[in-house]
């Protein structure tokens, strides 16, 4: 408690605990989409790896 | 006679602090070597911004920030070099390693969530992605975003990439095992085509822009930089933007990041929260990686040395070194070096999307 009212007497901080469960949505979104992106980028890398291969 | 003294007289004690906070980062960048291409720019600036009624930041800095930084152009001449410096082959071998690139980015969304805790949305949003480890990502987002703490966000961002050596062994060692750090990765060397490599930065950028277009202009230029490298006909543009343009576009760079550096921006509770914060995205950025590395040997019966995980921050060439070294400490045989350096390039790329994914979410 001793913390909250330390930050909430400096005027530029406004302690909001709830602030982190508003964005939890944020970091599920976030991460799937990196994780898709990056899945579109491994399939494409694996499909110009095997068209622009090498031939021996 | 007064001309001697009238302006010293005007030195506040908060001006005396970033003066000092100026020197310190100049110590920083000679003595101890830490990232000294931008911490000795930004140190010096901060010493100019700081000088009472200083013209330097009414006129000269103010102008390369309203040219450079304000506009996001800097950040993105500078990726052009990054871009012609990096070598995908080791990822082109290997992409799945680009898995771990990803899993790496985890420490901005959960900063994302401490920060909102104390700032608004779009600072919060700003501060997170400190944990792109990554300077022009970082500031182009931050600017973009408009927040106030572009400042604390550029040396949070630099100095952490610097403190990567000291940062992430400590959180690699408790994370992991020594049973699992002995882990080998053998290396199979496989030949790159070249139209392959010429092929890799235009599909990035298609398919990147493609499904997040706000982070065209970062990845575009990156990969136009690389593209520039894996053409094959243009080495004098390629030296180019490996050296003079990415040492100028630094120059300018840092000293102009110092416009946000006077007391009154700088020395707030707010910006050692950010500090903070900052330390704790690359904590959380590396134990992201080495977790999901971990998580992935439950079903894989060829095991990865889960350190690699901790090589997908953007600190590139510095984590996979690390890394690599780590490995060699534990098994003078074990040889991570190419797979750390892939999964290394790899977070280079996923930061970005990462930044435009902030981009995306907060933008209005």
């Amino acid at each position: 408690m001793k913390l909250f009212a330390l930050l909430n007497s400096a005027p530029q901080i406004e302690f909001n605990p709830d602030g982190f469960v508003k964005m939890l949505p944020y970091m599920g979104i976030g991460m799937a989409v990196i994780f898709v992106i990056i899945g579109v980028i491994i399939l494409a890398t694996l499909l110009i790896n095997k068209i622009f291969s090498n031939k021996k | 006679m007064d001309i001697l003294y009238k302006n010293l007289l005007e030195f506040s004690w908060q001006q005396g602090v970033m003066i000092l906070i100026g020197l310190v980062l100049i110590y920083l960048a000679i003595k101890k070597e830490m990232e000294p291409t931008l911490l000795l720019p930004m140190g010096f600036g901060t010493i100019l911004v700081n000088i009472p009624f200083s013209d330097a930041l009414a006129g000269p800095i103010k102008e390369l920030y309203n040219a450079g930084i304000a506009n996001e152009l800097f950040p993105l001449l500078l990726f052009i070099g990054i871009g012609a410096m990096i070598d995908f082959g080791p990822l082109l071998t290997n992409p799945k390693l680009m898995l771990f690139g990803a899993a790496a980015q985890f420490g901005i969304f959960f900063t994302l969530c401490m920060a909102r805790m104390f700032f608004p949305d779009l600072d919060a949003a700003s501060i997170s992605i400190i944990g792109a480890a990554d300077g022009p990502t970082s500031i182009a987002v931050a600017n973009t975003l408009g927040s106030q703490y572009v400042g604390a966000i550029t040396v949070a961002a630099y100095s952490y990439m610097a403190l990567v050596p000291i940062i992430q062994p400590p959180v690699i060692k408790l994370l992991t095992t020594k049973k699992e750090r002995l882990i080998r990765m053998p290396y199979e060397q496989k030949s790159v085509s070249k139209l392959t490599r010429i092929m890799f930065p235009i599909i990035i950028t298609v398919v990147v822009s493609a499904i997040i277009p706000q982070a065209t202009a970062l990845i575009g230029f990156l990969m136009f930089g690389n593209l520039i490298r894996e053409c094959g006909v243009l080495d004098s543009l390629s030296e180019t933007a490996q050296k003079v343009l990415a040492n100028l576009v630094t120059i300018f760079l840092g000293i102009s990041v110092a416009f946000n550096m006077t007391a009154q921006q700088f020395l707030k509770l707010d910006t050692l929260i950010i500090m903070g914060l900052g330390l704790l995205a690359f904590i959380v950025d590396t134990a992201g990686g080495v977790l999901f590395a971990k998580f992935l040997n439950l079903f894989l019966k060829k095991k990865i040395n889960p350190m690699i995980g901790a090589a997908g921050i953007s600190a590139f060439p510095m984590s996979g070194r690390i890394v690599h070294k780590m490995g060699l400490k534990e098994d003078p045989q074990n040889f991570l070096l190419m797979h750390s350096i892939g999964v290394n390039v790899s977070g280079q790329i996923a930061s970005v999307i990462a930044g435009g994914i902030i981009l995306n979410l907060f933008m209005k």
